[in-house]
């Protein structure tokens, strides 16, 4: 190292400071015995300098490279060339890195080989974000093609419902904008789960609860956590019963209101609880339970029910219609 | 409409509420009689109660994979046939001869898989 520090001063000061994990090695001894390493090889790799100095580069680096890419790192020695394919080495701690490496000779005044010099490009970070940004890619794909299949279900399902062109159109715009704030939603809360208040509020928003109809709304209860899955089918519930109460109920007139109120519940004799909705509107028309079921019913007493693994109670009184949905609380029902 | 799946049993395990009502819609236009389960647990569940002709199932159930679901159906020599979102990536490693719906599928594509799974089975 003197050796090094007085024939070339302040580029020993740049290879021991760089980022660039760099080493230096002797040509002219078997196994490529190391005579310089800077910090950033040793933090790389692990070792404490004296743990490296005068140790054969390769008895170093070879453990746990596969026997193949080792042939690529040593016929570099031969050629001067670049391993350019991305290898694992082994830490000394036994974790691995992934990393590429350069070997150059160091030629004396007669065109002897009397060093190799590495310098090596730390690949683990670029590796581990490449899995990453993988995984993200193909999360997204199938969240895609199952949101396409919802679409695809919302069509199918208006088309089903009603042959009047504007019914299906309104229908389908409706569910689509819905569908859309709720996605709003759980990507506001990174798609780790959504608060029922929330979720139930976002559902009535294009209903006027937080403006022209606020108080034709009556929403009260905790703000349990729920899984994002679960939080879109709450949502789409509610904009039924919402769609309903305005073509058909409460809100169809200038006096009927909705109450919406929710409580996590112990029921006796259970260890788990429940969480019980109650969607009852009042001061509406007189209500006569629909002739055919439609849409929303089957969201709710099919859809829902086997969703959410609950039961769902819809009852035409004629003072006001009433839906009781009655589910599993979420398995660590927090809240806010 | 094909005389194989009228009054044929189907499970449908799906998670996405629209998706599965959907799927039921298609089956019930079929003829087939279709039993929901979104869950694994329930899915098994279901299982035990009643026979059934066939399966259709969804890889990933609200992040936690199927296969559970899979390896009962092998079990019971229930042919089923998935229904994944997931173009590669996923990992159905030891399933991979199974037969696949991509979402969004056709109702020709899903009636035409029921169709070679029953027509497959061992009466």
């Amino acid at each position: 190292m003197e050796h090094f520090r007085q024939n070339l001063g302040p580029f020993v000061v740049a290879a021991e400071t760089t980022r660039t994990p760099m080493v230096f090695m002797d040509a002219r001894r078997g196994g490529h015995r190391i005579t310089f390493a800077n910090d950033s090889f040793l933090s790389l790799l692990g070792y404490a300098r004296d743990e490296v100095l005068g140790q054969s580069f390769d008895s170093l680096m070879a453990p746990g490279v596969q026997p193949q890419a080792w042939s690529q790192v040593l016929s570099a020695f031969e050629d001067g060339s670049d391993v350019d394919r991305e290898v694992r080495y082994c830490r000394k701690d036994g974790t691995s890195i992934w990393a590429s490496m350069r070997i150059s000779p160091v030629r004396n005044q007669d065109g002897v080989v009397v060093q190799h010099f590495a310098s090596i490009s730390d690949l683990t970070a670029h590796k581990q974000e490449q899995a990453e940004l993988k995984l993200l890619v193909d999360e997204l794909n199938h969240r895609v093609k199952n949101t396409l299949s919802t679409v695809q279900a919302i069509v199918s399902q208006a088309l089903r419902n009603s042959s009047d062109l504007a019914v299906v159109a309104e229908a389908v715009e409706s569910r689509l904008s819905s569908l859309s704030r709720s996605h709003d939603l759980l990507t506001r809360e990174s798609w780790h789960s959504a608060g029922l208040a929330d979720v139930i509020l976002a559902a009535l928003d294009p209903f006027g609860v937080a403006d022209d109809r606020a108080e034709r709304f009556a929403v009260a209860g905790e703000n349990i956590r729920f899984s994002p899955k679960a939080a879109l089918a709450i949502s789409i519930a509610i904009h039924e019963l919402a769609t309903n109460a305005v073509k058909y109920g409460a809100l169809s007139n200038d006096a009927g209101c909705v109450r919406v109120t929710w409580a996590l519940v112990s029921p006796n004799g259970e260890s788990a609880r429940r969480v019980v909705l109650r969607w009852h509107e009042v001061g509406g028309p007189p209500v006569a339970p629909p002739v055919r079921k439609g849409f929303g019913s089957g969201v709710l007493e099919c859809g829902l029910a086997y969703e959410l693994a609950g039961v769902v109670q819809l009852d035409y009184p004629r003072d006001g219609v009433v839906c009781t949905i009655d589910i599993p609380a979420p398995s660590e029902a927090g809240h806010e | 409409m094909s005389e194989a799946l009228i009054g044929r049993r189907i499970l449908v395990v799906e998670d996405e509420m629209l998706i599965m009502m959907q799927a039921m819609n298609l089956l019930k236009d079929l003829g087939c009689i279709p039993v929901a389960a979104a869950t694994i647990a329930s899915a098994l569940e279901r299982l035990a109660e009643a026979s059934f002709d066939s399966a259709m199932l969804d890889v990933n159930l609200g992040g936690m994979m199927s296969y559970p679901i899979a390896d009962a159906l092998i079990a019971l020599s229930v042919p089923f046939v998935f229904a994944t979102g997931y173009v590669d990536g996923d990992s159905r490693t030891g399933y991979m001869t199974h037969a696949v719906l991509q979402k969004p599928f056709r109702a020709q594509q899903l009636s035409e898989a029921l169709e070679v799974l029953i027509a497959g089975k061992p009466a």
